[in-house]
């Protein structure tokens, strides 16, 4: 009797241990390839929503430029550029910020601006769509959230990103607002590492290329920014970005090493300089 | 008279081995395992039963799919499908080696989940022998000179149909898959024969084809006794709703050795409706995951067959996944594709072969965010015993290998 009593225990404690262990039967079949990219995704979603702060930031400081034509314009370049960065879960917002101030801006998730100031002094399309490029490899390359350490660094599936900006605590909003005056301040104050601003550089220079633009009026834009830094017109960019001298010759000996030196790419000058004869 | 009847009946006898050896062979009718299917499972030993959560389900275990992370279009092709066959000292003293060569997609399913429910549609081809051969004999045997063989064969088979699959729970399902079945089969054969003594010489040709087409419905079922572990079922039947044959053969011999020219003509031709019976198939299969990067499979298929002169039989075959890291995963597999010929004995004669084939998989896949990529590679090999001389109990070592090179890809919807 008693041993019967022994084999119906552990028959019940057998069923238990199934019925009770049921509720995550279809996430222990989930193969690595698919933990790996729902977690992917939820970084993208929960960057988006960081860089969403981020712009707001932006905004709060300049106002945005309403003109349809030019900013459809914008868009429309930045978004042809955007299909070579390999990041086609993003969807990127392009705006013109009214300001003479010489700049352009990334957030995190998507959010490019480019300023009114920067725009009067580019001379051709090829310039406006290195200048937007240049933007875009900080998001592809997601520069800021690796500043900020957002996102471990280990390749484990729970990343830091997930840690804080999963959070929907008050105390996580909080950190998440700390975290968005950083990334503004980073913007605005103390600009991303030089080796970030190269690279961004050089990802600029080659997506010009394989985009069909002149990858030259890139470097003919930087030039052209140095009388401005001078008067005071970019002090927001003097202060965040290495120096002109640098970057220019950077690019220039990137350009001789690889053989660059002979493409030709369009400037598309007359479309640009139809659309932006009133700025 | 006597000596060229001796000599009629040993080419004939030669004929008849050579004839209906092929006939045998490329419907392969005495296996049921010669064509792995789909990326994950098909490097896994076609061991998948109780995994079959992606569209290669609608074939292994319809139930399966109701498990399916996201919509997914997928495709295979066998890029190669290579198979040897050695019958040993068949003519004369040489080997007659048969190869067969087929590049087949062997595989496409489109798959779309709503909510507890899930659909899909799916194109197998689980048969593919391609063999075009043209082979030259000299001096074979002493009496005969030279002996030419031209062979040209296609056997496929195509299953095609929806499935559906609905879960109960995330710890049980249930599916159903009906596919539309369809073969076709040709294959022309011709030889000659010319005697040693250049007195006589006999032409051969046969044409053969058939037409098959029928329903397989296939139910599965998928339970989870535990978190870490699943069991699946499926049951399935072919059953044929119509059947055409038609066979030409033509035999024309001569034989010049008595000094009296003999002359033998054969023409026939034959028409068949009838229907081949298939086996009751039914799988069982158990998947164990203790990691979300490692995962073993097991499957038994077990064929009750109603033919006469058919055994039942056992399949087994065994599989492992492992994730190196999120986006590149490698598999192994083994497997047995046991003949389902009885056990041969002494009263055994032409045309038998008695085949047991071993198998062995590995695969490789790249993922990327929304897509798959997978190359692998299917050997098989196995050696028994062919009858090959009409009548005759007189055996021949056969031997089969058999590469398989597997491509395929899928993309998430």
């Amino acid at each position: 009797m008693q041993k019967l009593r022994n084999y119906l225990w552990l028959f019940v404690s057998i069923c238990y241990f199934c019925f009770a262990s049921s509720a995550q039967t279809h996430e222990s079949r989930l193969r690595a390839h698919h933990i790996f990219w729902k977690n992917q995704e939820a970084n993208t979603d929960r960057e988006i929503d960081f860089g969403r702060g981020v712009a707001a930031k932006i905004l709060g400081k300049y106002k945005i430029l309403r003109d349809e034509k030019k900013v459809r314009y914008v868009s429309q370049i930045g978004t042809g550029i955007s299909a070579q960065l390999g990041r086609p879960e993003i969807r990127y917002y392009f705006g013109i910020l009214d300001t003479e101030d010489i700049n352009a801006f990334a957030a995190p998730g998507g959010y490019i601006f480019v300023t009114l100031g920067a725009l009067k002094l580019m001379r051709n399309e090829a310039q406006l769509a290195g200048v937007l490029a240049h933007e875009l490899v900080h998001v592809g390359q997601k520069h800021i959230i690796r500043k900020l350490k957002l996102q471990s660094t280990d390749s484990s599936v729970t990343s830091g990103i997930a840690q804080v900006l999963g959070g929907a605590s008050l105390s996580a909003k909080i950190a998440i607002e700390r975290l968005n005056d950083l990334a503004f301040k980073m913007l605005m104050e103390e600009g991303l590492s030089k080796d970030d601003e190269l690279d961004a550089d050089q990802k600029a220079l080659e997506m010009l290329i394989a985009t069909g633009y002149d990858p030259r009026s890139y470097l003919d834009f930087l030039k052209s920014l140095k009388p401005h830094l001078a008067k005071g017109k970019a002090v927001v960019l003097s202060k965040t970005h290495p120096t002109i001298e640098f970057r220019y010759s950077k690019l220039n000996e990137f350009i001789n090493r690889n053989g660059l030196d002979k493409i030709q790419g369009k400037t598309n000058e007359k479309r640009f300089k139809k659309i932006m004869v009133s700025l | 008279m006597k000596n060229a009847l001796r000599k009629l009946w040993f080419h004939f006898s030669i004929l008849i081995c050579v004839v209906f050896a092929p006939m045998q062979l490329h419907a392969d009718n005495a296996h049921y395992k010669n064509m792995l299917i789909g990326e994950r499972a098909a490097t896994m030993g076609g061991s998948y039963v109780a995994i079959s959560d992606d569209s290669t389900g609608c074939y292994y275990n319809p139930a399966g799919i109701a498990y399916a992370v996201g919509d997914s279009l997928s495709g295979s092709g066998n890029m190669l499908h290579k198979m040897k066959t050695v019958y040993s000292e068949a003519i004369g003293t040489e080997d007659w080696v048969r190869e067969s060569e087929a590049l087949v997609p062997n595989y496409f399913g489109v798959l779309k989940n709503y909510k507890n429910y899930s659909f899909c549609f799916s194109y197998v081809v689980p048969e593919a022998f391609i063999e075009h051969q043209d082979l030259v004999f000299d001096n074979p045997l002493s009496t005969v000179k030279k002996y030419y063989q031209s062979l040209h064969s296609e056997d496929i088979t195509y299953l095609m149909g929806p499935s559906a699959a609905m879960k109960f729970g995330d710890r049980l399902s249930f599916g159903l898959t009906l596919y539309y079945q369809y073969r076709s089969f040709m294959r022309q054969y011709h030889y000659f024969l010319e005697s040693a003594d250049d007195n006589g010489y006999e032409v051969y040709y046969e044409s053969r084809k058939l037409r098959e087409d029928g329903l397989m419905p296939k139910i599965g079922l998928q339970w989870s006794p535990w978190s870490l572990l699943t069991v699946g079922m499926t049951v399935d039947q072919s059953v044929l709703l119509n059947s055409s044959f038609q066979g030409d053969v033509s035999f024309h011999n001569t034989d010049n050795s008595t000094g009296t020219p003999s002359l033998l003509t054969l023409m026939n031709r034959t028409n068949s409706e009838e229907k081949r019976k298939f086996p009751l198939h039914l799988a069982w299969g158990i998947s164990y995951f203790p990691t979300p990067s490692l995962l073993y499979t097991i499957d038994v298929d077990y064929y009750q067959t109603s033919e006469i002169g058919r055994a039942n039989i056992l399949n087994y075959s065994g599989g492992m996944e492992y994730y190196l890291n999120p986006t590149n995963a490698i598999r192994f597999g083994l497997f047995t594709n046991y003949t389902n010929l009885p056990i041969p004995d002494s009263s055994t004669t032409a045309p038998y072969e008695y085949l047991d084939i071993h198998g062995a998989s590995f695969g490789y896949t790249s993922y990327s965010s929304s897509s798959s990529l997978t190359l692998g590679t299917i050997y098989t090999s196995g050696s028994g015993k062919a009858w090959l001389y009409s009548g005759s109990t007189e055996t021949r070592k056969l031997t089969r290998e058999s590469l398989t090179l597997v491509f395929s890809a899928s993309s998430n919807l």
